[in-house]
């Protein structure tokens, strides 16, 4: 697991790929983009990335919520949630579900490296 | 000593006077002549009888004393003695003459004294008779009028006046009467009047009853002790009791999980409230429940309280309630879902433009890409934040613009880091119509300024307030820095600037006034603009 690896699950490609850009300039490595909850559980199995970003609505039977549940639970990574809308209650399942961070839609530059760089800097510490 | 024929000589002239005495007082008091001519006959007489009684007592005196003479002859005194019987029975006559005479002139004058007496009588009787006779009349024409004036007044016509003048009893009496008619009138007037509103307010209340018998909503008075005061025919049907069940029962039969010490509470809460609705649930004799709507009210009469209850099953419109509660619910959510489809859309657009800017190498162009990335983020934190309330439709600005400006000042985190931001924001809650132009116009004079005011990487402070004003219902947004501040030659109204035309157009759009307030070396923007929200 490379410490600048991130995997993004978003099921908006555009977004996605957006995303990824931005990422990217940076300076990290995108490991892959996941469009489902199952999708992304397979590829943090895969990749280990060093962080997760994670959509909570995604495409198919899962959110992604569920799926970082799992991840968390099978892999032990962190993730940081990407979301239009946070509620109350959207926000206690994120924090269940082993959440470090959020980044809300329709997001900027500043603030995407602002919070990898604290989740990162975080976890290295620790 | 004294021998008795002298003791009956000096009582014979004793009485002899005194007959004397009486003879001539008579003779003075009588006025009739005839009596006083019989009455001197008799004192001659009584004068000739007293010289002849003298001159037998002087005799036999002298023949006593001188015994052997003798004195006048027998035969004499003997004729002395007859005269003297004669004038005495003459006085006698005399006397009846007198006594007759005087009886027949006493006769005579009671006589006349009692025809006087009886003539007076008669006339009196007479007068007495006449006027006896005309009072009589006059007496019984009044009594007349006054008895067919009764007749007429006791006929019902109270407004006869009986016609009697004068200062008699009669007139008082007729005017006494007719005080009392008009009285009476009056009181008969006062008393169909009344009788009239009775009979009207009996048929109100009849129909009333009538009414609220037959009303579809449930009636009861219900008394502190939950019996059942009265019931309308709605009631029986509803609870499926018959009227006499009903009396029998208590209003905890009907009112499942209801206890006593509950109603007891309820009791005190209606007294203290009077009157309020509730919602509560029956039971029907079948055993099954509906939920009720019952309006509550106190009410004291005769010393005994009672509560009126109207009640109605509210069944369907609790399934109307709880139908319209799921189809808020669903287009709740659906809004909900709306906004952050929108939002969702707007970071794809953002996005989109993100990614084309990533494309190009000129720095302006790229600046430029930006600045619709910003915009775009603008319209979608309004989503966020509708999405974050509760009426979907409103939402708290001052929240909004803190949020819009911290996203500002990450997105330009390298000129951000030199440049304070400060907030002196009052609380508007505005519609989303409001809302995205205000928004839009914000992120425009906060960028400028953040990107503007400070050039050559020089610190400074930009300051963004929210104002509202209630009394005109309009709110101020204003963003003033202390940088370097307009140049004297722009005529900022005029300028090609994208930013500063999205400003102008978009206050248009709200009816709104933008001003600039140079405040030392810096510039205030200072955009007014009525709004329909209201203070949160």
């Amino acid at each position: 697991m490379s410490k600048n690896t991130i995997l993004i699950v978003e099921d908006e490609a555009i977004i996605a790929h957006d995303l990824a850009s931005k990422v990217q300039r940076l300076g990290y490595e995108v490991v892959g983009i996941a469009s489902t909850g199952e999708e992304a559980i397979e590829l943090s199995r895969k990749y280990r990335p060093a962080l997760v970003l994670m959509d909570i609505q995604l495409a198919g039977a899962m959110d992604g919520i569920e799926a970082a549940q799992q991840i968390h639970n099978e892999c032990n990574l962190p993730v940081l949630f990407l979301t239009a809308n946070a509620d109350p209650s959207t926000n206690e399942r994120m924090r269940q579900a082993g959440s470090v961070g959020c980044i809300m839609k329709p997001f900027d530059k500043g603030d995407i490296r602002f919070q990898i760089e604290n989740v990162l800097n975080k976890l290295t510490a620790e | 000593m004294r021998s008795n024929s002298e003791r009956a000589k000096d009582q014979w002239f004793d009485k002899n006077q005194q007959i004397s005495n009486f003879l001539k007082s008579a003779a003075e008091y009588f006025q009739d002549n005839e009596d006083r001519k019989i009455l001197g006959k008799m004192i001659e007489s009584h004068e000739s009888i007293l010289e002849i009684f003298s001159a037998l007592v002087a005799n036999r005196e002298k023949n006593y004393l001188n015994a052997g003479l003798v004195g006048l002859p027998l035969d004499v005194e003997e004729r002395l003695l007859n005269q003297l019987n004669m004038r005495v029975y003459e006085q006698v006559l005399k006397g009846r003459a007198l006594q007759e005479s005087s009886r027949k002139a006493l006769a005579s004058a009671l006589k006349m004294a009692v025809g006087g007496v009886v003539l007076a009588l008669l006339v009196i009787i007479v007068a007495a008779l006449i006027n006896l006779r005309s009072m009589g009349r006059v007496i019984t024409d009044r009594i007349n009028l006054l008895r067919n004036g009764a007749a007429v007044i006791g006929g019902g016509n109270l407004d006869h006046l009986i016609d009697i003048k004068g200062d008699d009893e009669f007139a008082e009496l007729s005017a006494a009467f007719n005080a009392m008619t008009a009285k009476l009138s009056g009181s008969y007037h006062d008393l169909n009047t009344e009788i009239e509103e009775r009979k009207q307010s009996e048929e109100a209340l009849r129909l009333t009853q009538e009414s609220i018998d037959g009303a579809s909503e449930m009636v009861a008075w219900f008394t502190p002790e939950g019996r059942i005061h009265y019931i309308n025919g709605a009631t029986c049907q509803t609870l499926g009791y018959s009227r006499d069940e009903l009396f029998r029962m208590t209003a905890l039969d009907f009112s499942p999980g209801f206890t006593w010490e509950q109603y007891r509470e309820h009791w005190q809460e209606v007294r203290e409230r009077k009157s309020f609705t509730l919602e509560t649930t029956h039971r029907r004799k079948d055993g099954s429940e509906y939920p009720a709507e019952v309006l509550v009210n106190y009410a004291f009469y005769g010393g005994k309280e009672y509560i009126f209850a109207y009640g109605r099953d509210i069944t369907e419109r609790k399934k109307a309630e709880e139908r319209i509660k799921a189809s808020l619910a669903e287009k709740e959510v659906m809004l909900k879902e709306i906004h952050h489809r929108v939002k969702n859309n707007l970071q794809v657009i953002s996005s989109l433009v993100s990614l084309q800017a990533d494309n190009m190498t000129d720095k302006l162009m790229r600046e430029e890409f930006d600045d619709i990335c910003d915009r775009v983020r603008s319209m979608a934190l309004i989503h966020e934040k509708l999405y974050q309330t509760d009426d979907l439709a409103r939402l708290n600005f001052a929240d909004y613009v803190a949020s819009l400006l911290h996203s500002l000042w990450n997105s330009h985190d390298v000129l951000a880091e030199k440049v304070r931001l400060n907030l002196e924001l009052t609380p508007v809650t505005l519609t989303i119509e409001t809302a995205v132009p205000c928004g839009l116009i914000l992120n425009e004079l906060a960028g400028n300024a953040l990107k503007h005011a400070f050039p050559n990487g020089s610190d400074g402070e930009v300051t963004v307030g929210l104002e509202n004003d209630a009394t005109t219902s309009t709110a101020c947004l204003w963003v003033r820095d202390n940088g370097v501040g307009l140049s004297p030659d722009l005529d900022w109204r005029q300028t090609s600037s994208l930013g500063l035309r999205l400003v102008q157009i978009l206050t248009g759009q709200l009816r709104g006034t933008v001003e600039t307030v140079v405040i030392g070396t810096g510039t205030e923007f200072r955009v007014t603009f009525p709004f329909n929200g209201s203070q949160s």
